[in-house]
């Protein structure tokens, strides 16, 4: 009986809570009048950021991948000084707010030895749109390792064991077994780490400047429309972030759904 | 043929302190011990795949003991065949060859006789997920043999068998290594791997190992009070002589044995010590053996009293409370007779 | 995904005024002693004037028992909660400008428009002053690094262009500008972390930064510059929800506490 009602519950709060983020969203959708949307994904400012968007967080989910395959392979397999204080830094940024970030990441390409040693190379990080890819970088990159770390940790080290036996070097084992058995693993990071990028905000905000039409992403759009008090760009681009993020979402399904089917 | 000298180190909890043995071309080494003694570790650490503290490793007198495990000709098979589930079966076999230079053809012709001899050749163009436990492990022997290794490493290939599956696949295994001369070392904790299998035995205990010698030597005459226990049982070995009203006749040294198991030609016995029971007089009873026994050794250890005990070109051991010492007066030099059922001994090979 | 975010929030501070409406109703009789005592009232405040807002809302707590709500933000962005949902029952954007926009559109009750503080923009730079910044003009120098407020998010934006605009340098000064940030706070932590090398800002935004050496504060002549009043007003809202004389309360108590207002750093208006 108690059981019973426990479940019905849990279904029943489950139902609400499903019901009410639709309704969020689907709001979200119909608030504006369509002609209000149409104008508004028509505008410069819009196809810039978006256009922006993209690139960056290609670029910077691209690096992400590129960093986080090597540290999470190193963190789960190798064992070396510091490693456990190396993973609780790693993680850092998943338990602080993005704005501590970006100020954290504007501090040091500030007047420190690092930002010193950037700027005489001629690197400038603060408002460029390079600034924007090491926000989200450094915003997406503990999340990809976490999921990356976890799919290593899941594939047993006998399989390199017997391949070693086999023949097969450190490196040729990694690309030839290891890489391929983590597909879906490595697959999923890089999802979570381009909507980790696509939605950085606090971050970008604070380390590029949220400049329009300079430094301006797709949040930054809808953060100075609401300045602006154009809520119907501020929406719409809200709308493109969804439409983006339920894009990626989809091509993974899709992805592992095909790979699911091709593996059995 | 392969030696191993003094091998230490440290894999988180597990150790190997010192361990030293050697086998040679085309042995059959199985090695025992409880959980935690470090079997696993010393197979790996034999592959290559752990830096050692000390110790030094020679594969036909070659130093291998800096030698990365691609470059050791050693393979692997492990409990759980860990065969790459993203390759098909063909794939998955050919996986060592592909790192020579062979032809399609070649490799193609190399995979298929070994699948036929281990009996999976209509399998090759399946993935592993889809088949059952026994064709796995023989898929993962297939790809272990098909290199030709000089030391084939076994760890538990047969634990996550059924009884069944794992003993068609012991016979595979013997004819299948017997065929192609394969050195092997094979870690178990299941007794009867060594007495269908082994050549030799080690014993293996907190990272040392405390006895080696034949499956004959260990089972029967155990180093310690430890490897007594944990062996159990006295190993026989005898030939048939005849069989009748269900009772199998073995000759063990001069002494004829009734056994209630089937066999013929040599046959290794098992006998417990506790199923013994030493008399002054052969009384009638049901059991069908009596042996006529001289009391060589005793020792009282806990709770119990181990005796040694010898007949015409036998010897075995038994294991008797203090309080039947006392009363039998059992003392060494003592003569007794030894009784047990023929159930009590069992042909296990 | 920031859109849902924001939507969210616009449910949240929907759902938050009618809640404090229910309560506001339900616990009346509970202390009758003080005056407001089981009303609300909801504020909104430009994020610039975060500091002596706390201190004054919490003075008018006390004295009389009502419970303020206060919603902080950029100016444009307090505009559009008034503009979306009529969520402010006192409005205390950080310009002038933005009590027009919000009377024009017919937002504010006639007459209660106070003029509270003064607002002086200045040129604030980091310490040591790098690009020796002593003017105006000099941010028209090349290689100077500016940042400004972003002129359609903030008033310091809005303000700091017409005040490069009235003296001829505008086209020139914004060539130098490396980012426009979409709120003042921003403005101080780039001159703070030497990001840039000049902007144009608040006195008062200014004033904690620079007793603790972290920027130094250039005036700029009051012929060239751009003097704003910050206002409060009530706004038609309040008498919508009913809250209306909390919140001409509320208006007037904003408005006399002059000393709170001077405490950090404001120039009472006096005019």
């Amino acid at each position: 009986m108690e059981r019973l009602s426990f479940r019905k519950v849990s279904i029943g709060l489950t139902l609400f809570f499903t019901a009410f983020l639709f309704l969020a969203v689907a709001t979200l959708f119909f608030v504006p009048s369509p002609s209000e949307v149409v104008r508004s994904l028509r505008s410069a400012e819009l196809l810039f950021s978006l256009r922006l968007s993209l690139l960056t967080s290609v670029t910077a989910t691209l690096l992400v991948v590129l960093f986080g395959v090597p540290i999470g392979y190193s963190l789960s397999r190798f064992e070396f000084r510091g490693k456990s204080a190396v993973k609780s830094i790693i993680d850092l940024p998943m338990a602080f707010p993005e704005l501590v970030l970006g100020l954290a990441l504007l501090l040091l390409f500030g007047s420190t030895p690092v930002g010193r040693a950037a700027a005489d190379i001629g690197v400038q990080v603060a408002f460029t749109k390079l600034g924007i890819v090491v926000a989200q970088f450094f915003t997406a990159l503990p999340f990809a390792v976490r999921v990356i770390y976890t799919t290593f940790e899941g594939i047993s080290r006998r399989y390199e064991l017997v391949a070693r036996s086999l023949g097969y070097s450190e490196l040729e084992t990694f690309i030839r077994v290891v890489l391929p058995m983590a597909r879906g693993g490595l697959f999923a990071s890089t999802i979570i780490a381009f909507a980790r990028s696509m939605g950085a905000f606090g971050a970008v905000l604070i380390l590029a400047g949220g400049t329009y039409m300079r430094t301006e992403t797709l949040p930054i759009t809808l953060y100075l429309n609401l300045s602006y008090g154009n809520l119907g760009m501020a929406i719409t681009s809200g709308i493109v972030l969804v439409l983006v993020s339920f894009a990626a979402i989809l091509l993974f399904e899709w992805l592992e759904g095909g790979r699911k089917v091709a593996g059995s | 043929m392969l030696e191993v000298e003094n091998l230490t180190l440290s894999v988180g909890d597990f150790h190997l302190r010192g361990v030293s043995f050697s086998v040679k071309g085309r042995d059959y080494l199985t090695v025992i011990g409880p959980t935690g003694a470090g079997k696993s570790v010393l197979l790996e650490a034999i592959a290559g795949f752990y830096p050692l503290s000390s110790g030094r490793i020679a594969l036909e007198g070659r130093d291998i003991t800096r030698e990365p495990p691609e470059r050791r000709e050693m393979s692997i098979v492990y409990q759980d065949y860990m065969l790459f589930p993203h390759m098909s079966v063909f794939d998955n076999i050919a996986f060592g060859l592909k790192k020579r230079r062979l032809s399609r053809g070649e490799i193609e012709r190399e995979v298929l006789e070994i699948a036929e001899e281990l009996h999976i050749d209509h399998l090759l163009h399946r993935k592993p997920g889809t088949l059952s436990g026994g064709e796995q492990q023989r898929v993962a022997l297939a790809r272990a043999l098909i290199v030709g290794p000089k030391v084939l490493l076994m760890d538990e290939p047969f634990s996550a068998l059924d009884t069944k599956t794992r003993e068609e696949l012991r016979s595979l295994v013997r004819l299948v290594i017997g065929k192609h001369g394969t050195t092997v070392i094979h870690v178990t904790h299941d007794f009867e791997d060594v007495f269908a299998l082994a050549k030799h035995v080690a014993v293996m205990r907190d990272g040392r190992i405390v006895q080696f010698g034949t499956p004959e030597e260990v089972f029967s005459r155990p180093g310690d009070e430890f490897i007594a226990s944990f062996v159990g049982t006295n190993l026989l070995r005898g030939r048939v002589e005849e069989r009748s009203d269900g009772l199998t006749a073995v000759r063990v040294g001069d002494v004829i044995l009734y056994t209630a198991d089937e066999a013929e030609g040599e046959a290794t016995l098992s006998l417990r010590p506790e199923e013994i029971i030493l008399a002054r007089e052969p009384k009638e009873c049901s059991a069908q053996n009596v042996v006529p026994v001289e009391v060589a050794e005793m020792e009282r250890r806990g709770q119990l009293v181990w005796l040694s005990l010898v007949s015409d070109g036998l010897s075995f051991r038994a294991v008797v409370t203090p309080n039947a010492v006392e009363l039998l007066k059992i003392r060494p030099g003592e003569r007794f007779y030894a009784i047990f059922k023929a159930k009590a001994l069992r042909v296990v090979k | 995904m920031k859109g849902i975010t924001a939507l969210a929030l616009v449910f949240v501070v929907l759902g938050a005024a009618v809640a404090a409406g229910c309560i506001a109703s339900g616990g009346h009789q509970q202390e009758a002693t003080k005056r407001f005592s089981g009303q609300t009232v909801v504020v909104c405040s430009g994020a610039g004037l975060m500091k002596p807002m706390n201190e004054i809302i919490s003075l008018f707590e006390n004295e009389t028992g009502a419970k303020v709500e206060v919603r902080y933000g950029g100016s444009g962005e307090i505009f559009g909660i008034l503009e979306t949902s009529c969520g402010c029952d006192v409005f205390v954007p950080g310009s002038y400008y933005y009590l027009e926009e919000a009377a024009q559109r017919g937002y504010i009750l006639n007459g209660t428009i106070i003029n509270v503080t003064k607002h002086i923009p200045v040129i604030i730079v980091p310490k040591g002053n790098p690009a020796h910044v002593e003017s105006l003009r000099d941010l028209a120098k090349p290689g100077v690094k500016v940042v400004l407020g972003d002129p359609k998010a903030c008033a310091i934006g809005r303000v700091a262009e017409k005040i490069l605009k009235n003296a001829g340098i505008w086209g020139n000064v914004s060539r130098n500008v490396i980012a426009y940030a979409p709120t003042v706070n921003q403005l101080l932590v780039y001159i703070a972390t030497g990001q840039a090398d000049a902007a144009i800002a608040w006195e008062d935004t200014v004033t904690w930064a620079q007793a603790r050496g972290k920027v130094q504060v250039i005036p700029i002549p009051p012929d060239e510059n751009s003097i704003k009043t910050i206002p409060t007003a009530v706004t038609v809202c309040a008498r919508k929800d009913g809250h209306l004389t909390v919140a001409e309360a509320l208006n007037e108590f904003i408005a006399n506490h002059t000393s709170i207002w001077e405490e950090w750093g404001f120039k009472p208006w006096s005019g």
